[in-house]
């Protein structure tokens, strides 16, 4: 149990260690348009608060291509 | 009281004892000059750790003086109020205060130059001996748990020392004959005296610090006398005089004692001036504003005590009110854990039974190391920025956000970055350190019993003791070079926390003005210089 609760808590301070580098990554796949969306409220004195996603918009198109494309063909389908 | 119901403290101790034993004693304890440790031997006193925890949640409680009132990982007895042992006198006077025999030294130099006395007219025997006590003690139990016979001849050689250079005939142990232990009047008063000072009566002052009232009248003379204060023997053993110290006893009403220790270590409670400080840190930082902007002070003459000097002249103090260099120092005094120091020997000391995921982990500490300092505080700015990532949470959790990069919190994340730069840089040294202990140490302390805790301490700690010095100046010379992260996030005239290191490197070399730069440089060189020259002639006079 201690062995359990000792590495869970190296683990946890490695990964707030490297979270910027993480940070970074997920950044260089944003373009500049949803990086402004994020930071507008920092950058540009917009209402709310920074935000920030684990999955940038790119991915999100890419792994959901298959159903977008369906639900497009089903759209298309019913009219 | 008559011969009849008259008793000595023995006596009332003696039935005390019995009282608690039988299950019939006081559901609260203070137990200010009582055996604290022999009822936690006998299971008389109940553990609190939970009402510490909560009280520190809450509120916040020194974590220094939490982990020392630990008792096998468990807090049985918590001290509400603290007094801190202090040296009062000049630049000089403060440098030789870090430990007893400097101090002795300089008392001694200075006899040479005066004719009147050196120390308080108050230090009498007890008193001097006492206050000697106060700040060397920690000292006085080796590892092993028996008394160190050297440190504790070394301690009354000292406390010889600083009572020879007197002559005697005036001494009179004011805080014993008057005072009764230091407690008068039911309240605990400091034995660092200052108003000798202001007189010429006597050169430098020592004992302790009782309050924030007490401080700011120190800081008040400072004017006049050029003294200021610093821990006595602060370099050797950082101590603090606990007062208040509450326990609950086990065959009593728990809940409701519990309940009275929670009051006691509470805000409200903690909020005086005088009687310690506070271990409540809102209590704490409360009274520190309070002194900070004191009304009546700011009025013209608005605080001003006189009192006749024995030369028949009247001498006035007249209060200010402290300043936040004031402040951050006696937070300081109060709370000078090194965390980075800690964190990494935890960290390194956990790696370094992990084997091959051991060293991946390591291989992500040193990620920082990497990554360049001007597109890291891009992050800062997004967590720290008013509406950044941090006041984005805390609003989610229905809490107030504050402006973490224009007021004093700017420090805090001056040290997070600082920490989270060089926690991989200083876990690597350790390691290196570590593995220079044999592991047939280890497995013969186990033989002999020893758990992973009592290794750690008498084991481990003695044997990195080498490494300790590098990992401690190497991160000394880091913490010099934050201005680059100050500057970048905080812009050119930051919060005033964060703001001297990066107005000497950056606004100056932006201004290029060479000149005051190099001076500035020579200067902060000199410091450094000093400090680790200091520091190894600590560490190699501990070795001998």
């Amino acid at each position: 149990m201690k062995k359990a609760i000792s590495v869970i808590l190296l683990v946890l301070l490695a990964l707030f260690t490297i979270f910027p580098l993480l940070f970074f990554l997920i950044g260089s796949f944003m373009g500049n348009r949803e990086l402004m969306e994020h930071f507008a409220p920092m950058l540009k004195q917009a209402d709310g608060y920074v935000t920030w996603l684990l999955l940038p918009v790119v991915f999100v198109f890419l792994i959901g291509q298959d159903y977008l494309e369906q639900g497009i063909a089903t759209s298309m389908l019913k009219e | 009281m008559t011969e009849e119901n008259g008793v000595t403290l023995e006596d009332a101790l003696s039935v005390l004892n019995t009282d608690i034993l039988a299950g019939k004693g006081p559901d609260v304890l203070i137990l200010d000059g009582m055996p604290a440790d022999s009822y936690i031997e006998k299971g008389v006193l109940a553990d609190i750790s939970d009402v510490v925890g909560e009280a520190s949640q809450k509120d916040g409680i020194f974590g220094n003086i939490i982990e020392s009132s630990k008792k096998d990982g468990k807090v049985y007895a918590m001290p509400a109020r603290i007094l801190l042992p202090v040296v009062l006198g000049d630049e000089k006077t403060r440098s030789a205060g870090g430990s007893l025999p400097a101090l002795a030294d300089r008392v001694k130099t200075l006899s040479k130059s005066t004719s009147k006395s050196v120390i308080p007219d108050d230090k009498g025997t007890k008193t001097l001996l006492r206050d000697c006590y106060y700040a060397d003690s920690a000292r006085f139990l080796a590892g092993d748990g028996s008394l160190n016979q050297d440190v504790i001849r070394e301690y009354l050689t000292q406390a010889k020392c600083l009572y020879d250079v007197d002559k005697h005939d005036k001494k009179e142990d004011y805080f014993d004959k008057i005072a009764g232990d230091g407690t008068m009047d039911g309240a605990k008063a400091g034995s660092c005296s200052d108003q000798g000072l202001l007189t010429g009566e006597w050169r430098l002052s020592f004992g302790t610090l009782d309050g924030m009232y007490h401080y700011q009248t120190m800081v008040s003379e400072r004017k006049d006398t050029k003294a200021d204060i610093c821990l006595m023997n602060g370099d050797r053993v950082k101590t603090y005089v606990p007062y208040l110290t509450a326990g609950v006893t086990m065959g009593g009403n728990v809940d409701a004692a519990k309940e009275f220790v929670a009051t006691l270590l509470g805000k409200e409670a903690g909020i005086r001036d005088s009687d310690g400080f506070s271990v409540n840190r809102a209590a704490f930082e409360e009274l520190c504003k309070e002194k900070m902007d004191d009304p009546l002070v700011k009025k013209k003459n608005g605080a001003c005590v006189g009192f006749g000097g024995p030369d028949g002249k009247m001498y006035n103090i007249t209060f200010v009110n402290l300043k936040q260099a004031d402040v951050d120092k006696l937070t300081n005094m109060v709370e000078s854990l090194p965390v980075l120091l800690a964190l990494s020997l935890g960290v390194a000391v956990l790696l370094s039974r992990k084997g091959k995921a051991g060293h991946l982990l390591k291989s992500a500490y040193l990620v920082p190391l990497a990554i360049p300092a001007a597109s890291v505080v891009l992050l800062w700015q997004l967590i720290f920025d008013n509406s950044g990532v941090l006041n984005g949470a805390l609003h989610f959790f229905q809490l107030e956000g504050k402006d973490w990069m224009h007021t004093d919190s700017a420090f805090f994340v001056l040290v997070f970055s600082y920490i989270w730069k060089n926690l991989g840089y200083d876990v690597i040294l350790w390691m290196a350190g570590l593995q220079d202990v044999s592991e047939s140490i280890y497995e013969a302390a186990k033989v002999d019993g020893a758990g992973a805790w009592k290794s750690f301490c008498y084991i481990t700690l003695p044997n990195i003791r080498p490494t300790a010095f590098t990992v401690v100046i190497l991160s000394f010379l880091n913490s010099f070079k934050v201005f680059r992260e100050a500057y970048l996030v905080a812009g050119n005239y930051s919060q005033e926390n964060i703001y001297l290191m990066q107005h000497l490197f950056n606004n100056w070399f932006s201004q290029l003005s060479v000149d005051k730069m190099a001076a500035g440089s020579v200067l902060l060189c000199f410091v450094i210089t000093v400090c680790v020259l200091l520091l190894q002639r600590r560490w190699e006079g501990d070795k001998d």
